[in-house]
């Protein structure tokens, strides 16, 4: 028996904005699909969704069980949300082979504490959110971890190259890209966006040389 | 006050603004957020007063990215100027903002202060905006 989250969905007929109507039932309309795998539309519980979501984790393998058939092992893969109150929309569900290595994003989880953030007071900037990696389905790290201990001074970058990557996982992205740095803190008033601009009109023409449109006219 | 440095065109028609956002939805820079949950013309001088008004509680420290920028022109006419004539003279400039835009963002600060400082920043703005976190810091999206 799988020790992996379960999750039941229904057959849907419904497509097209007619889905607003399930969505007003509480069921998230989704989609199924996956290497040589026919695409199925299909419908799951919203709620049972949601909880899946915030508990399972990113990138977590989820036994999918389609109108009672076999249960098949899927990844969420994608999740349209409504811009301002993030609620799901729809949701895709990748059919994986369990032998098969597969590509995927995961993002980057900054651990420890900087010397140059706790005593010095500066700012931490994250340039990578995410790497690349390959991996088998039941290998994929939910994220990968990076200490920041090591950032002491303002000068300090940690790459890509410094990232913990764990066993059996493959990383794609250019170990040379930056991933993190600490800014220093503001020490005085920042100046007043365009001070001396706000006084000045902008030049109105496309390119240098070209006259303006009121100079035309 | 922020303005663009070069133009195509002086004047602008107005537009609508319907629909949600586009683009600029999710926090890409810190780790804290202030979203609009209406359509509004936001307006440079809401921008500048905003950021200040952020700037100012957060003292040192920190780090805040302004998401919007004013790039349509609007224009007005004189006080008692008889209809017609033709279009006014640029006035100000405005960012136009539908709902779902991140307007704001912070990061270098505990959460206690992201939400006082953009709570300060909001009566600033002409619209209803939301305080938002992004995924993996704190306790997610609020």
């Amino acid at each position: 028996m799988s020790t992996r989250p379960q999750l039941s969905a229904e057959h849907r007929d419904v497509v097209g904005k007619k889905v607003a109507t399930l969505r007003r039932a509480g069921m998230l309309p989704a989609v199924v699909y996956g290497h040589d795998v026919a695409s199925e539309s299909i419908q799951i519980d919203a709620r049972r969704f949601e909880d899946l979501r915030r508990h399972a984790g990113r990138n977590a393998l989820v036994d999918l069980t389609v109108a009672g058939g076999a249960s098949r092992p899927v990844l969420l893969h994608a999740v349209q949300e409504h811009v301002v109150t993030r609620r799901p929309l729809h949701a895709d569900f990748l059919v994986v082979r369990m032998t098969e290595e597969m590509i995927i994003e995961v993002p980057i989880a900054f651990i420890g504490e900087s010397l140059a953030i706790e005593k010095l007071g500066g700012t931490l900037l994250h340039m990578r959110d995410n790497v690349q990696v390959r991996a088998l389905p039941a290998d994929l790290p939910s994220s990968i971890e990076l200490d920041i201990t090591p950032l002491d001074s303002f000068e300090g970058v940690l790459h890509v190259s410094d990232l913990q990557i764990p066993l059996k996982v493959t990383l794609l992205s250019d170990l040379s890209e930056p991933v993190a740095r600490i800014q220093p803190p503001r020490t005085e008033a920042e100046p007043v966006l365009g001070e001396e601009a706000a006084v000045t009109e902008p030049i109105v023409g496309e390119g240098e040389g070209e006259a303006s449109d009121e100079a035309s006219a | 006050m922020l303005m663009p440095k070069r133009v195509k065109h002086r004047k602008v028609m107005r537009g609508r603004m319907s629909g949600m956002a586009k683009g600029g939805t999710s926090i890409a820079f810190g780790d804290y957020g202030l979203m609009s949950e209406e359509p509004a013309w936001i307006t440079s001088r809401q921008i500048e007063s905003a950021r200040r008004a952020m700037t100012r509680y957060v003292k040192r420290g920190g780090k805040i990215w302004i998401r919007i920028f004013p790039d349509k022109p609007v224009t007005k006419k004189p006080a008692e100027v008889r209809m017609g004539s033709g279009k006014g003279a640029p006035d100000h400039w405005v960012a136009v903002v539908r709902p779902g835009r991140i307007l704001f963002e912070m990061s270098g600060v505990p959460q206690a202060e992201a939400v006082e400082a953009m709570r300060l920043a909001s009566h600033k703005l002409p619209i209803d905006v939301k305080f938002v976190i992004r995924e993996g810091v704190g306790d997610g999206h609020r």
